[in-house]
């Protein structure tokens, strides 16, 4: 069994591996200090089971393992929370299960020997609000990308296209959820595009009468549709009274 | 893009004259002033009837400065305490000086044949008002800061209480503890150190002076312990310039802003960062800066820390009066906070 350890405190990290050291299962244990580095982990040394710190700076345990779970074989993920007043209420933990800091040696070995991958049930159970990246599986592997790289999102037949700096990436996410989920920092101007509020550069009428929206950075065009329009309009004035 | 934040919290001396229990406390108070004045006449015979004029007037005066101050209120309690206080007092003497002035014309019409006595009665009206207004304003005043004082210390205790017994920190002293013993025991032995170091620190006197190199030791044991928590993505810069011995600062006044600038500043970041602190001091002035990296948006919580922030300006507003500054500024990747502090006369025994 090879092991990923995923926890920003170094000494959190050695405590963990200091309790499954003499254990006789595990092959292999590597390490990583936060949800980012975990995917890129993931990719190198494929391990069958994830240790998760939930608390972590840039990307942490919930968003990691959401972004995991997508792939075929995902990997058994068990999370490790240390107290933490209410910021894990919102969470429903219990739903997924996870062993507390200082981990205890029986419970760990215990969970290590009944883990299960989590269900499709408890994945939509992790807070689906607060993600930094969003990910797709490109040829069996996890593509990341950062939200704030992402221009927009713009709906094709079947999938979502997230338009960003180095590219493109395909989604297999409805333009309806990810602007009920992006809505402070996402804006849709049309049925078809959901824009990414700090990338708008203006508001620009053609000769044929329609409203396209340009952006800072890339020199792309979308239609506003004329539904959205005002929604959009009051938008960028209130960013531009910021 | 600077945003200092304006954290005085106002409390305002004078009370709320618009409440009934208010009310009846000045027409309480105007009564018995009546009584005593018309005692101080020392006229058997009148007696009554100088306390029917004397309640008359007094009443009259009092109960209309109030509804004055009830109305006012609003507007007041935004002003400086100085202001305040000076336009309270002057719109009691105005009240005082108009009823005076009335009281004089209706006596001259009913009786105008009361030839005027020695002393001048507006002018005796306004000097017992200045003399007791005065006296009640500086009263409220003093009540007031009382009350804040106590106020301030309760709060500042239980909260150290807190910080220190503050579940996240206490779990992670533990995590790193129960880490350390099976990995390096002689560090786990300095932990604890560490942490009864900081628990003694938080069960002291909250009045209490330590001197500042104490106040800085504090901040090591702290820093100690997050470090071996965070590893290599904290680092800590400490320059002190000058002579700091002659100096005392309250007990827990930099701990707080050291702790703040770690679960805010450090913490939340990939890499980390640098928190810097530069004390300077001079003959007459010490100043304190503490810098750490700061990123607005890997941050949505900031509720703790405004507490700890506004305790501590409490406490310095008690000790040094106006003589200090305390500011802090959220700049664009940076949040700076800055202390100036005078070289206290104050003995901590």
């Amino acid at each position: 069994m090879k092991l990923l350890i995923v926890d920003d405190e170094p000494l959190a990290r050695a405590r963990l591996i200091s309790l499954l050291n003499d254990h006789p299962d595990i092959s292999s244990m590597v390490e990583a200090a936060n949800g980012l580095e975990a995917i890129e982990q993931y990719k190198d040394s494929q391990p069958d089971v994830i240790l998760m710190d939930i608390r972590m700076p840039g990307m942490d345990g919930l968003e990691a393992a959401r972004h995991l779970a997508q792939l075929e074989n995902a990997p058994i993920i068990i999370f490790t929370t240390a107290y933490d007043d209410h910021a894990l209420d919102a969470y429903d933990l219990n739903a997924i299960g996870y062993l507390l800091k200082p981990v205890q040696r029986d419970k760990l070995l215990h969970s290590l020997a009944t883990a299960n991958r989590l269900s499709s049930d408890q994945m939509s159970k992790l807070p689906r609000a607060q993600r930094k990246f969003i990910s797709a599986q490109v040829a069996g592997k996890l593509q990341m990308v950062a939200l704030d790289e992402v221009y927009y999102f713009r709906a094709e037949q079947k999938y979502v296209v997230a338009c960003h700096d180095n590219g493109e990436l395909l989604l297999e996410e409805t333009l309806k959820a990810l602007e009920a989920e992006l809505s402070q920092r996402f804006i849709r101007i049309h049925r078809s595009a959901l824009v990414a509020m700090d990338k708008i550069a203006a508001l620009v009428k053609t000769p044929s009468g329609q409203t396209v929206l340009t952006f800072s950075g890339i020199d792309v065009q979308l239609e506003v549709s004329r539904r959205h329009l005002p929604e959009v309009r009051k938008t960028i004035k209130q960013l531009s009274q910021r | 893009m600077s945003n200092p934040e304006e954290q005085q919290s106002k409390r305002f001396f004078i009370p709320d004259f618009c409440h009934t229990q208010s009310v009846f406390i000045v027409i309480l108070v105007a009564e018995l002033l009546a009584i005593l004045l018309s005692l101080a006449r020392f006229d058997n015979e009148n007696f009554w009837t100088i306390l029917a004029f004397y309640s008359l007037f007094i009443q009259w005066v009092a109960l209309i400065s109030a509804a004055c101050l009830c109305l006012l209120r609003g507007w007041l309690r935004n002003l400086s305490d100085i202001k305040a206080g000076t336009i309270s007092y002057v719109i009691i003497l105005l009240i005082t000086l108009i009823a005076s002035l009335l009281a004089e014309m209706i006596q001259q019409w009913i009786e105008p044949n009361i030839p005027g006595t020695k002393v001048n009665p507006v002018l005796a009206n306004l000097m017992v008002a200045a003399i007791l207004a005065a006296f009640w304003l500086r009263l409220f005043y003093l009540q007031a800061q009382y009350r804040l004082r106590i106020q301030a210390e309760t709060e500042a205790k239980l909260q150290a209480l807190q910080a220190r017994i503050k579940p996240h920190f206490l779990f992670n002293s533990m995590n790193i503890l129960s880490s350390l013993i099976a990995i390096q025991p002689d560090k786990a032995e300095q932990v604890v150190d560490d942490l009864s170091t900081l628990f003694r620190a938080s069960l002291r006197e909250h009045r209490e002076m330590v001197s500042l190199s104490e106040e800085i030791t504090i901040c090591k044991h702290y820093f100690h312990i997050e470090s071996l928590r965070l590893g290599d993505r904290m680092t800590v810069d400490w320059q002190i310039e000058g002579d700091i011995t002659p100096y005392k600062v309250p007990s827990l006044l930099l701990q707080p802003l050291v702790e703040n600038a770690v679960y805010h500043g450090i913490q939340p970041l990939v890499e980390g960062g640098a928190i810097s602190i530069v004390i300077q001091a001079t003959a007459q002035r010490l100043d304190i800066t503490i810098r750490n990296p700061f990123d607005a948006k890997s941050h949505n919580d900031r509720r703790g820390n405004n507490v700890a922030v506004s305790n501590i300006s409490d406490r310095l507003a008690l000790l040094y009066g106006e003589d200090f500054t305390f500011t802090r500024q959220q700049l664009d990747r940076e949040y700076v906070v800055n202390i100036q502090l005078p070289l206290s006369e104050q003995d901590p025994s």
